[in-house]
């Protein structure tokens, strides 16, 4: 198995199985990579660079070496509100634009902009309806000073209908490729905003779809978790029912069955740490009504370990976190029993579990 | 109409990690975003690592015109005339 691991100090490939495993390679040694994708349809890798001081930067590997391309720009004179100049501060999310057209990506950036190329990469351009959204005046940071887009979901069926998460605005869905904009967010709560029941405003920690079903989507909210059976027309908590769930940021559904998901619970907005210092996954089977803990062979305390949003990653039976306290685990059956691979990383900010690159 | 001339331009070591064949030079330019353009000639993506995508000075980017450091200019309204040296490097910060 390989996992891609983009960390506060550089790209990890890690590759192994059973009891033997080993970082291969160490790529943008001491960069922050905010984003790292294998995008199987042309054999490419993918990193986003958060270089602080120089700005956010997108590499590409295909073959031998890296690339670095020029990294989407908003256009000359976008501003976010009256006087405040939009420019990319960071790359939040990479993906697939279809897998009938290979050479289409997305990219989602803090400030919340779209960014689409249809060129494999060698030019993007802003996304001007969604930027432009009658809603965006009602859109705030979530973990950065202004809205960020860091989920980006193609429907297997057709390319030009999109799902996008963004913190904080919501579940936003295009149905012919972006030229019009519709929030999703029926059914969420959103305890922190003065209107609860706002359409606009919510805070989606992560959107996770499934092959099993396109219809399927489930998030981990600032506020729950919630699965929708209908294209994110209606979505219905499903964290209630059990003490083991709540807060937190990663979420994964199943690849063969649309009602199963994983979560790694947190306590909430008071401490951000594993729930009560014990370290877990929660599953459940059921399409939430039931969650199960897991945590056969993780510490139970004095973890003060988060997984951000991109740091939790399944591929068939095995899946796989990584912490902001620089711990990797491992599981090759769906979360009964893990394994600790290392301890001594640097915070992650997202990881991708794969069979193998290339 | 400025006319562009000769500038000392020096660069931090950070930069030519990032630019190998970056070196200490002398580039031309009437204003800040010409000199950039200069540079950028020899060294594509360079002026991303110091504008912003409104052609600012990043936040976090120091360009000294003569010593005296910028902040959050705008790169064309940055005249060169009478300039000798411009010093770029980047905010210094742990972590």
């Amino acid at each position: 198995m390989t996992i891609l691991l983009g960390t506060r100090k550089g790209l990890l490939t890690i590759e192994g199985q059973d009891n033997q495993w080993a970082i291969t390679d160490h790529a943008f040694k001491g960069s922050p990579v905010s984003y790292a994708w294998y995008d199987d349809r042309t054999e490419t890798l993918w990193a986003a660079l958060a270089e602080g001081h120089w700005g956010a930067k997108l590499h590409r590997k295909r073959g031998g070496n890296w690339e670095e391309l020029t990294s989407p720009a908003f256009p000359e004179g976008t501003e976010i509100r009256p006087e405040k100049p939009a420019s990319v501060d960071y790359i939040w999310a990479i993906g697939s634009g279809g897998n009938d057209r290979p050479e289409t990506l997305h990219i989602g950036t803090v400030p919340g902009g779209l960014f689409t190329s249809t060129d494999d990469g060698q030019t993007f351009e802003l996304n001007e309806a969604l930027w432009n959204h009658e809603s965006r005046d009602k859109w705030f940071g979530g973990g950065f000073d202004e809205a960020g887009i860091h989920s980006i979901i193609v429907d297997p069926r057709d390319s030009d209908h999109i799902f996008l998460g963004i913190s904080c605005a919501g579940i936003f869905e295009s149905t012919d490729a972006g030229a019009s904009w519709h929030p999703r967010n029926k059914g969420l709560d959103a305890s922190f905003l003065q209107d609860p029941n706002a359409e606009v405003g919510h805070d989606p920690h992560l959107l996770a779809g499934t092959p099993a079903d396109p219809k399927t989507f489930w998030q981990q909210n600032h506020d729950g978790i919630y699965v929708s059976r209908d294209s994110c027309k209606t979505w219905r908590r499903v964290d209630k029912s059990s003490p083991y769930v709540d807060f937190g940021f990663a979420i994964v559904a199943d690849n063969r069955d649309p009602g199963e998901a994983w979560v790694v619970p947190a306590t909430g907005d008071d401490c951000r740490m594993a729930k009560d210092g014990a370290l877990y996954v929660a599953r459940t089977k059921d399409s939430g009504l039931n969650w199960t803990k897991q945590n056969e062979g993780l510490p139970q305390s004095d973890c003060y370990d988060l997984v951000y949003r991109h740091g939790l990653d399944k591929h068939d039976d095995y899946l796989a976190f990584a912490t902001t306290t620089g711990n990797l685990y491992v599981s090759a059956d769906k979360g009964n029993r893990w394994q600790r691979l290392f301890s001594t990383l640097p915070p992650a900010y997202s990881i991708q579990v794969l069979e193998t690159i290339g | 109409m400025e006319t562009a001339q000769q500038v000392e331009v020096l660069f931090t070591d950070s930069l030519r990690l990032r630019f190998p064949a970056l070196k200490d030079g002398r580039y031309s330019g009437a204003n800040l975003l010409e000199l950039l353009n200069a540079i950028e000639r020899e060294h594509p993506r360079f002026i991303s690592y110091i504008l912003d995508d409104q052609q600012a000075v990043r936040k976090h980017v120091a360009v000294a015109i003569d010593g005296n450091v910028l902040r959050r200019s705008v790169a064309s309204d940055v005249s060169l005339k009478g300039v000798s040296t411009v010093h770029i490097w980047q905010a210094l910060s742990g972590g």
